[in-house]
Parts: C-alpha cells; sequence; structure tokens
C-alpha cells in the first residue's frame, strides 16, 4: 500500500502516535539466526556487520530521497499547472503520460523511505536493496506458542 | 510553484523568505496555514514552529520534507507541527492538505 503523503496529529499529542507499528518476529527470523530480544543476530560478529551494513544502506536511501525529491516536487508541480491550464488535447495526453511516470518515481521514493532492513535481491548477478514492502503475515503455529 | 498552485485553488497568499518577515506577518493578519521547508538554511525547527505558536496557537503548521518520516518522529514527534508534506508533491497533495489543514484551524478556532 502506498504510504499517504501527508501525516496528521493532533495539537500536543506526539507524532509517534500516527505510526505504532508492531514488529512482529516471524518464522523466517527463527531460521536465520536472528535473536528474538535484541533482534541481532546470534551467529558470531555477523550482526555487527548486518548493522554496518543497515546503516549504510539506511544513509544511501536518506541521501537519495533528499537530493531527489526537492527537484522532482518542482517538475512535478509545473505538470499539474500545466495540466490544470492546457487546452490542448495533444499537450494534455503527453503531460498525463510524463504525471504518470512521476507517480512512478515518486512511489520509488517512498519506499526507499521505509526501508528498515538490509536485505538485497539479485539483478542478473548484481544484488540490489530490496525495496520492496514486506507483508504483515499471520502467525503460524510456532509464532503462536511463543507470543 | 507553491505560491502559484496555492492561488490557482482560490487561497489568498503571502510568501516570505525570512523568518521575521514570518512573525511580523503573523502578528499582523490572520492566517489559517503556515507551510514552511524543513531545508531553510539556519532555520531552528522548534524555537521557530514555538514562536508561531506563541503569536498564533489555532494555525496550522506544515512542513515540507525529504527524509524517511521516523528521522521526524524521532525528532520534532512533540513540536507544533501538525501536518508533514512529502516531497515530491503537486496539485493533488496541496489541495488535500488546504482542505484539512482548514479544518483543524477551525476546530482550534472553535474550541479557544
Amino acid at each position: 500500500m502506498h504510504r499517504p503523503y501527508i501525516v496528521k496529529k493532533r495539537k500536543n499529542m506526539s507524532l509517534l502516535h500516527t505510526y505504532i507499528k508492531s514488529y512482529r518476529r516471524n518464522s523466517s527470523d527463527r531460521r536465520s539466526g536472528k535473536d528474538r530480544r535484541s533482534e541481532r543476530d546470534r551467529r558470531s560478529g555477523w550482526g555487527k556487520i548486518e548493522d554496518e551494513l543497515l546503516h549504510g544502506a539506511l544513509a544511501a536511501t536518506a541521501s537519495i530521497v533528499y537530493q531527489f525529491s526537492r527537484p522532482f516536487t518542482i517538475i512535478v508541480g509545473y505538470v499539474d499547472l500545466l495540466l490544470a491550464t492546457t487546452r490542448e488535447e495533444h499537450t494534455k495526453e503527453k503531460l498525463v503520460i510524463i504525471r504518470a511516470q512521476l507517480k512512478t518515481i515518486s512511489e520509488i521514493l517512498d519506499s526507499f523511505r521505509e526501508v528498515e532492513d538490509f536485505k538485497t535481491i539479485d539483478f542478473d548477478g548484481v544484488d540490489i536493496l530490496d525495496t520492496n514492502k514486506l507483508l504483515d503475515v499471520e502467525p503460524d503455529e510456532k509464532d503462536r506458542s511463543i507470543l | 510553484m507553491m505560491e502559484e498552485i496555492l492561488t490557482r485553488i482560490d487561497c489568498k497568499v503571502s510568501s516570505v523568505m525570512k523568518e521575521h518577515e514570518c512573525f511580523t506577518k503573523l502578528i499582523n493578519g490572520k492566517y489559517d496555514l503556515m507551510i514552511f521547508d524543513h531545508g531553510i538554511p539556519g532555520l531552528d525547527v522548534i524555537d521557530f514552529v514555538t514562536q508561531v505558536e506563541t503569536i498564533d496557537r489555532c494555525i496550522s503548521v506544515a512542513m515540507m520534507v525529504t527524509l524517511p518520516s521516523r528521522f521526524y518522529e524521532d525528532k520534532y514527534g512533540c513540536s507544533g507541527i501538525d501536518f508533514l508534506l512529502f516531497k515530491p508533491f503537486g496539485y493533488n497533495e496541496i489541495s488535500w492538505l488546504i482542505k484539512e489543514a482548514l479544518q483543524y484551524s477551525l476546530k482550534l478556532r472553535k474550541a479557544s
């Protein structure tokens, strides 16, 4: 699901209210050897490396959204203004195509903002950051007994 | 660009470049919404928002942002910022913000 652009909070209340999420461990964590409480990897040394990789990935994604969001805002804004004012159908059609592509870019930037784990996927032999949102799966039998 | 879109959706807009100009405008007139950018060089966001609230407690405050939301939750969760407007945004998002902010400001004015 696409995250809303605007986050509202009530006066004198913490924004944190709007973002309370449950981080439930699923069965795959057990297989990966992740510690239940600290969420660190139990295998010696690997937890630290994983933390550093995540730290690097978060810095990279934050830099991307920071650098790209501003120019794209100007482009989106003017495309919207042109769409609202132009009367020429041919131009309007092209602007609609540009707007759709800008929406895709906007969604990609949103997915970069949502990165919380260091996870890569293979793209023709190259590891790229997995920015697909993980679905909140129902707990299985083993999870239920732990919970 | 922001000013053009706001004008197009029939908003009366005042735009300023400096912090003190903003305070002067707020002291001399009634506004429903104040929109500012998180990336203004040298701006102390918390101090700025506190001063805005001191002048008018019923004004809605929106900040244009770029970074992941967790950064703003940690740093500005308890400040007086009412809306975060994530870039890139366009006409629809601004229209939505105006609608929500006006309702919110009206509610606060009625309550005060």
